[in-house]
């Protein structure tokens, strides 16, 4: 087998987050690596998930990365992706936006991810079939420019 | 263990990309990652496109995109790209992406750079003031 890899990685968390009482009701994480989902200032749209604990740097928590301005880590990565519902399928979410929430002890990193959905235009909104989630941790890097 | 693979990937590229000095038209774009030797914005777009270059490699190995069949110039190629929002909430403020993949004039080399663009809503092009995330999957036929 032809090898490409340039950029080993391993994913920490993946799960799906539903909404089983309906839109802008608690959200639910099924799956790995998440210990608990809850919403953030918002009725709908903002999720703060609260990775598994873990050693310091280990899985539990996005270390910080090397260069400040891309704190907390160049080489985490989440994928989300909306299960669609109704016929057709459509999904109401038209741009999403993560980031990383530090811990406030020192050299833990983030063990937190914030999600933001929104609909047009840039509102806030659940997307009623939930959403796919992975986040990986990649290993090794440096600047480019 | 139960064995469901039926694609084996790996990954090529697997990097954050941001704006040191801040969006706006031409100003400075940066990778931090593995697998691109190069980063500039699309020549003559001031903002929104980005071309990355990947490593330098041996044809059809690491660096290159191999050749495919059609318009897609591989069908084994995968770009994932998810943007870090900025701010409280972290909204972001893009709404479409694409990406594309260049073809070297290198005859048997492949494709080895990728065309990324952004747009924001109304449709015009646009940076994510937070930056993105980027991973290149190639997925390598059984």
């Amino acid at each position: 087998m032809p090898d490409y890899a340039a950029a080993p990685i391993q994913p920490i968390v993946s799960g799906f987050v539903t909404f089983p009482g309906g839109v802008a009701t608690q959200p639910f994480f099924q799956g790995k690596g998440v210990s608990s989902i809850v919403r953030g200032p918002s009725l709908q749209g903002l999720y703060i998930l609260t990775l598994d604990v873990g050693l310091p740097g280990n899985a539990g928590a996005v270390p910080f990365g090397p260069s400040p301005p891309l704190a907390p880590d160049p080489d985490v990565r989440t994928m989300v992706l909306p299960l669609a519902i109704g016929e057709p399928p459509l999904s109401t979410i038209t741009s999403i936006g993560v980031s990383y929430i530090p811990s406030a002890l020192s050299g833990v990193g983030a063990p937190q991810i914030e999600i933001a959905m929104t609909e047009p235009v840039f509102i806030l909104a659940d997307p009623p079939g939930g959403f796919q989630i992975i986040v990986w941790r990649g290993f090794g890097g440096g600047v480019i420019d | 263990m139960t064995d469901y693979a039926v694609n084996s990937l790996q990954p090529i590229v697997q990097g954050v990309v941001t704006f040191p000095k801040g969006t706006g038209p031409n100003s400075l774009v940066a990778f931090d990652g593995e697998g691109i030797s190069a980063i500039a914005r699309r020549a003559g777009v001031m903002n929104g496109a980005y071309v990355l270059t990947l490593d330098a490699g041996l044809p059809g190995n690491a660096g290159a995109v191999q050749p495919g069949i059609g318009i897609l110039t591989d069908p084994n190629v995968r770009t994932m790209i998810t943007v870090r929002g900025s701010g409280a909430p972290p909204i972001s403020n893009i709404v479409t992406i694409a990406v594309l993949y260049l073809v070297s004039p290198t005859l048997g080399v492949g494709a080895d750079q990728l065309l990324i663009v952004m747009e924001t809503f109304p449709p015009a092009l646009a940076d994510p003031p937070g930056g993105f995330e980027i991973i290149v999957w190639v997925v390598v036929d059984q």
